[in-house]
C-alpha cells in the first residue's frame, strides 16, 4: 500500500512542477493584449496563431513566431507582403494560378495577389457556389482566395493609426499647427477637423487669390486622405472596447471609429492613442514597446469591458505557448514503442518504463484540459474537439488504473494506442482555427454540459478502451490459445470494462434525455444522436446479457467489442453526416471518408481475427478429449 | 406444466438478447430512414408501431419489441432473480429499467404536445397540435360570439360524412392530401367549385422529410346549405383566409387547421428578446417575457432556453421565434406528459443499482494478475 501512496505523491509532485513550469513560461505582454473575435475576448496571441494556421498550416513560421508575424503584418506592409507565408500544398492549385511549383510550397502575398486578381471574377463565382458541389481544387482555391483577402485586410487594419500622411508645404501646415514635411496619421489629422473645416470655408469665401498655395496644400492633403480611405473597410481587429457604462458589448476596430472624432468616448481615444504609440514604437523597434503595451492595456482596463479578465488572457497565452498536447502525445508514442519493445525483449524494465511514460503523458494532458476549463469558464466537453481530447484522457486514465492493478502491459498498450490516436484526431480538428468557440443557446448551460456531456464522453472513452481490449483478446487468442489463465484475465477485463462503459453510456444517455426534457419538453425524440447513444447502450446490454445466457462466449464477446468500437465512432462522428436532427453541428467531407475507412478496417479485423481465433481454438478441443 | 414452460420462456435471457438485437436493427433502420422520410414518419413507422410492414412482410415494431423486453424483464425479476447480496445491484437495476419502460408507455399514450404561437402584445390560450388536424366550422351570425364546431382528424378520411346539430348543412370528405401543391386551374371547371377551388386545383405531392413543411388539405362537398353555397371546397391547412358559406340564412366559416387544445389559463407575450454573441450572428439566448393570466390574477413569467414554465401539468418551452417588420412572435413548445417523472426516478434507481453491482463485480473481474493465475 505504501508503494501506491509513494507513487501517488510522486505523481502529484510532478503535476505541481509541470504547472509551475507552464505558469513561468515567458508570455510577453504584447501577446496578451485583448481583442474581441467570434463573440469572445481573446489575446492577440490566439488571433495571430489561428490566422497564421489558416494561411500557413502552422502556428509559427520558421523564422518568426505568430505574434511577431502579425505585428509585422500590421506595421510593415512591405516586408509582410514579401514574406512567403501562404502554404499551397496542392500543386494543382499552384498550376491553376500559373505559379511555379515549389518544394517548400510557400508563396508570398505579393506573388499571389496579381494572379488571384486576374481570376477574381471566376473565384468570386466559385465562392458563391455550394461547397458540396466544388471539387477539392476548387475548394482550396476559394480558401486561398478568402485567405488572401483576409491577409490584405489585416495588413491595412491599423493604417489609420500609422503616420502615412505627409504634411504639405504652404499655409495649411501652419493653420493646423503641424510641421511641414512631417508624417501624421489619419487619426492625428482627425483631431484638426475643425481647423480644416474652417480653412475650407475661408477659402470658399475668399475665392481665388493668394489662397492658391493653401488650396494646393489642401488638395494634396485630400488626395492622401482619399487614398487612405480605401482602407476603411479593413475592420478585422476589434481591439477598442466600448466606452465604460455602455450597454453594448461590441468592440471596434480602429477604422470603425474614424468617422466622427467628436462622438468618441475618452476611453476610446485613449485606447486609439495607446495603440498608435505602440505601433510607432514597434515599427521603430524602440525600447518603449513594453511601456506602450502597458498603456494600451491600461486603456482597455479603464473601459471596464464586459467579460474582460487579464488573468485569463495571460493563461490562454501560456496555454498556446506550452503546446501541452504535443508533449502528451510524445509520451504516449514513447509508451507505445516501449511496450512493443517489451514484448520483444527485456520485458521487465521496458514494461515499467512504458507505464511510466504513459502515466507521465497524463500530466500535460490533464493540465491542458484544466487550463481550457479555466479559460472558457465551462466544463471540459462542449465541442467535438474537446470531446476528442476528453475521450483520450479518459482512455489513458482508465488504462493507467487497470495497469496499476494488473501490471500485465496490456492496459499500457491499450492506453498509449488510444491516447496517441485520439490526439492525432484532435490535431486535425484543431487545424480548423480557434478551438475555443462560443456555444449556441441550447448548449449554453454549464450544468448539463458538466453532467450529460461529460458522462456520455466518459462512456465513449471507456467503450473504446473495452473495444481495444477486445482486439487484444482476439490477437492473443490467435497467438497463444493455450494460455488459459492469461486469456481469462483479459476476459475479466473485457467484461469489467464493458460494465463500466455501460454505466457511463447508460447514464449519459438518460441524462441527455433529461436535458432534452428540460429544454425541448420531451425525454426521447428518436433523434439520430440519441439513437447513436442508445445503440451503444443496447449493444453493451446485449453483450453482457448474451454472456450470461451463453449466447456469447469470450471470443464472441471480444468480436462484439470490436463491433462496439464501430458503433461508438458512428454515434460520435457518423451521426453528423446524416445532416438531420438537433445535434448536427459542423460537417466536413473528410469525416465521412475517415469514418467509413475506420469501420471497414474494424469489420475486416473483426471477421479475420475472429475466424483465425476460432480455427486456432478448434484443434485444442479434440486433443483435450 | 405448460404455463410454467411459458413463464420460463418469457423470463429467458435469450429472449431478452434477441429482443435487444432486434431493437438494434429497428434503431438503425429508423435512423437511416430519417434523411429520406423525415423524423416523424420514421418514428411512427419503426418506433411507435406494434407491427410494421416491410414489403409484404409484417415485422414487430418498436412498441411490440419493448413490450416483449418489459414482460421478459418483469418475468425474470419475479421468477428467476436470486435474493442474495451479490445480486442486489442487478435486482435494483432491473427494477429501474422496468420503471423506465413503463414510463415510456405512459408517455406514448397519455402525453400531448404542440405549440403555442403568440405575437408580442397578444394573448394565446390554445395549443396547436404538431401532427393532428381538425375541421372547424364557425358560426359567424353573432358578431360578439363565435360558435365553433370541430371534427377531429379521425373524421377526415375520404367518404366520411360530417353532420352536427349546430350546423344546418352536411359535409362529405371527398379526398385527403398529406402534402399538396396549389396550381392555377387549367382543366375545365365542373361548375360546382366554390371559393379557392374556383380558380385553383390541388395537386398531390410526395411527402417532404420535414413534417411541418407538408401542406395538408381536404377536398369536401357541402350540401344542404343555401343553394349558392352548396358545392365543392378545397380546405388547406392554416390558411389565413377561411372559406365562407351560408346555411339556414346564417354565415359560416370553414377551415382546416392544426388541432387546438384550449388551456385553462392564458399567456400574454409582453416581450421577446434574442441575444447574440457580440460580433457574431450566433444566438446566445432567447427569452420570452409573458403574463400568465388565470382568472382574476396575473403573474409575470420569464421563459428561456433550459428554463421552461411549468404550470398545472403543462410545460412551456422556448422553442422558436419569428421576427419581422410587424414585431416579434414567440413560438413555445407545450407538453402535457403524465409520465414525465419516470425517467428521473428510474434513472436514479438504475444508477444506484449499477453502482452497487459495479462495486461488487468489477474488483473481482479486474483482479490482479497473481490471483488471476489460479488454475
Amino acid at each position: 500500500m505504501s508503494a501506491r501512496i509513494r507513487i501517488a505523491v510522486a505523481w502529484g509532485f510532478a503535476v505541481v512542477v509541470a504547472s509551475v513550469a507552464i505558469a513561468a513560461h515567458p508570455a510577453t505582454e504584447l501577446a496578451q493584449l485583448p481583442l474581441q473575435e467570434g463573440g469572445r475576448i481573446k489575446p492577440l496571441d490566439t488571433f495571430a496563431r489561428t490566422h497564421l494556421l489558416a494561411f500557413n498550416g502552422k502556428q509559427s513560421l520558421e523564422e518568426l513566431d505568430a505574434i511577431t508575424w502579425l505585428m509585422e503584418l500590421v506595421c510593415d506592409q512591405h516586408a509582410a507582403h514579401e514574406r512567403q507565408v501562404f502554404d499551397i500544398r496542392n500543386p494543382e492549385v499552384a498550376d491553376a494560378l500559373g505559379l511555379e511549383r515549389r518544394e517548400h510550397h510557400r508563396y508570398s502575398f505579393q506573388e499571389l495577389f496579381p494572379k488571384l486578381r486576374e481570376q477574381s471574377d471566376d473565384l468570386a463565382k466559385l465562392h458563391r457556389r455550394d461547397p458540396q458541389e466544388r471539387t477539392l481544387v476548387e475548394n482550396q482555391l476559394v480558401e486561398l482566395y478568402l485567405n488572401t483577402l483576409r491577409f490584405h485586410e489585416l495588413s491595412r487594419v491599423f493604417s489609420c493609426l500609422r503616420p502615412q500622411i505627409e504634411v504639405p508645404p504652404g499655409p495649411v501646415a501652419g493653420s493646423l499647427g503641424l510641421t511641414v514635411g512631417s508624417q501624421v496619421s489619419y487619426f492625428d489629422l482627425s483631431a484638426h477637423n475643425d481647423q480644416l473645416r474652417a480653412l475650407i470655408a475661408g477659402m470658399q469665401a475668399h475665392g481665388e487669390g493668394d489662397e492658391g498655395s493653401a488650396r494646393e496644400g489642401l488638395v494634396q492633403l485630400a488626395h492622401q486622405v482619399n487614398q487612405l480611405l480605401a482602407d476603411q473597410d479593413a475592420t478585422a481587429l476589434a481591439v477598442i472596447p466600448p466606452p465604460p457604462g455602455s450597454s453594448q458589448e461590441l468592440w471596434a476596430s480602429p477604422w470603425e471609429l474614424m468617422g466622427d472624432r467628436g462622438s468618441l468616448a475618452p476611453s476610446q481615444i485613449a485606447a486609439l492613442e495607446a495603440w498608435q504609440g505602440l505601433l510607432a514604437a514597434y515599427a521603430a523597434s524602440s525600447g518603449a514597446i513594453e511601456e506602450r503595451v502597458a498603456q494600451a492595456r491600461a486603456a482597455v482596463a479603464s473601459a471596464h469591458p464586459h467579460d474582460f479578465d487579464p488573468g485569463r488572457l495571460s493563461i490562454e497565452v501560456g496555454y498556446n505557448r506550452a503546446q501541452l498536447y504535443y508533449k502528451s502525445i510524445a509520451l504516449y508514442i514513447a509508451a507505445f514503442l516501449l511496450i512493443i519493445t517489451s514484448w520483444l525483449f527485456k520485458p521487465g524494465i521496458t514494461q515499467k518504463l512504458a507505464f511510466g511514460a504513459l502515466a507521465l503523458g497524463l500530466i500535460p494532458h490533464l493540465i491542458g484540459m484544466g487550463l481550457r476549463m479555466h479559460i472558457m469558464g465551462r466544463p471540459p466537453v462542449s465541442t467535438l474537439y474537446e470531446s476528442i481530447l476528453f475521450v483520450g484522457l479518459i482512455a489513458v486514465l482508465t488504462s493507467v488504473v487497470v495497469e496499476g492493478i494488473q501490471r500485465t502491459g496490456v492496459a499500457t498498450f491499450v492506453g498509449s494506442l488510444s491516447g496517441a490516436a485520439l490526439h492525432f484526431l484532435g490535431f486535425s480538428y484543431a487545424a480548423d482555427g480557434d478551438t475555443m468557440g462560443m456555444l449556441v443557446a441550447v448548449l449554453n448551460s454549464n450544468f448539463w454540459l458538466a453532467t450529460h456531456v461529460v458522462t456520455i464522453t466518459i462512456g465513449y472513452g471507456a467503450s473504446l478502451v473495452a473495444g481495444i481490449v477486445g482486439h487484444y483478446y482476439l490477437v492473443y487468442h490467435i497467438l497463444k490459445p493455450e494460455d488459459g489463465p492469461r486469456l481469462s484475465t483479459i476476459n475479466g477485463n473485457m467484461v469489467g470494462l464493458t460494465l463500466v462503459a455501460l454505466f457511463f453510456t447508460l447514464f449519459g444517455t438518460i441524462l441527455g434525455g433529461i436535458w432534452a426534457d428540460q429544454s425541448w419538453g420531451r425525454f426521447w425524440g428518436w433523434d439520430p444522436k440519441e439513437n447513436g447513444a442508445l445503440l451503444i447502450v443496447l449493444w453493451q446490454v446485449a453483450l453482457l446479457h448474451g454472456r450470461l445466457s451463453g449466447q456469447f462466449k469470450p471470443l464472441g464477446m471480444a468480436a462484439g467489442l470490436v463491433l462496439n468500437n464501430i458503433i461508438v465512432i458512428l454515434a460520435w462522428f457518423g451521426v453528423n453526416l446524416l445532416s438531420v436532427g438537433l445535434h448536427t453541428y459542423g460537417n466536413t467531407g473528410n469525416v465521412a471518408i475517415n469514418v467509413a475507412t475506420f469501420c471497414a478496417l474494424e469489420v475486416a479485423f473483426g471477421v479475420i481475427a475472429y475466424s483465425l481465433a476460432r480455427m486456432r481454438a478448434r484443434p485444442l478441443a479434440p486433443s483435450g478429449g | 406444466m405448460r404455463s410454467i414452460r411459458i413463464v420460463q420462456l418469457l423470463a429467458h435471457t435469450k429472449l431478452f438478447v434477441f429482443s435487444i438485437l432486434w431493437l438494434i436493427v429497428l434503431v438503425v433502420a429508423g435512423t437511416l430512414a430519417q434523411p429520406s422520410i423525415g423524423l416523424y414518419l420514421a418514428q411512427q413507422k419503426y418506433f411507435a408501431s406494434w407491427i410494421f410492414w416491410s414489403g409484404p412482410l409484417p415485422l414487430p415494431g418498436g412498441r411490440l419489441t419493448m413490450a416483449v423486453v418489459f414482460v421478459n424483464a418483469l418475468m425474470f425479476v419475479i421468477t428467476r432473480i436470486e435474493l442474495r447480496p451479490r445480486k442486489l445491484g442487478i435486482l435494483i437495476t432491473h427494477a429501474g429499467a422496468l420503471l423506465l419502460l413503463f414510463g415510456g408507455l405512459i408517455t406514448a399514450y397519455f402525453s400531448e404536445e404542440g405549440s403555442l404561437v403568440i405575437p408580442e402584445g397578444q394573448v394565446g390560450d390554445y395549443v396547436s397540435d404538431y401532427h393532428q388536424q381538425e375541421l372547424a366550422i364557425t358560426d359567424r351570425s353573432e358578431p360578439e360570439l363565435a360558435t365553433v364546431t370541430t371534427f377531429a382528424s379521425g373524421w377526415l378520411r375520404p367518404g366520411s360524412v360530417l353532420r352536427h346539430p349546430q350546423v344546418p348543412a352536411t359535409i362529405e370528405v371527398l379526398d385527403w392530401f398529406d402534402h399538396c401543391e396549389i396550381v392555377r386551374r387549367e382543366a375545365a371547371a365542373e361548375g360546382d367549385e366554390r371559393g379557392l377551388l374556383a380558380e385553383f386545383d390541388l395537386l398531390r405531392r410526395p411527402l417532404t422529410p420535414e413534417f411541418s413543411r407538408n401542406r395538408r388539405a381536404a377536398l369536401v362537398r357541402l350540401s344542404g346549405a343555401d343553394p349558392e353555397s352548396n358545392g365543392r371546397y378545397a380546405l388547406l391547412e392554416d390558411l389565413t383566409e377561411n372559406e365562407s358559406f351560408e346555411a339556414g340564412g346564417k354565415p359560416f366559416e370553414l377551415a382546416l387547421r392544426a388541432r387546438r387544445r384550449y388551456l385553462p389559463f392564458q399567456l400574454e407575450l409582453l416581450d421577446f428578446e434574442k441575444q447574440v454573441h457580440p460580433g457574431t450572428s450566433m444566438a446566445r439566448s432567447y427569452k420570452s417575457v409573458v403574463n400568465l393570466l388565470e382568472g382574476e390574477t396575473s403573474r409575470r413569467v420569464v421563459i428561456q432556453m433550459n428554463e421552461p414554465l411549468r404550470h398545472r401539468g403543462y410545460t412551456f418551452f422556448q422553442s422558436s421565434f419569428m421576427q419581422n417588420e410587424w414585431g416579434d412572435t414567440t413560438v413555445l413548445a407545450v407538453v402535457k406528459n403524465h409520465g414525465r417523472l419516470f425517467p428521473y426516478i428510474s434513472s436514479l434507481i438504475m444508477c444506484i443499482g449499477l453502482l452497487v453491482h459495479l462495486l461488487i463485480q468489477v474488483p473481482r473481474l479486474v483482479r490482479a494478475r497473481q490471483t488471476g493465475v489460479t488454475t
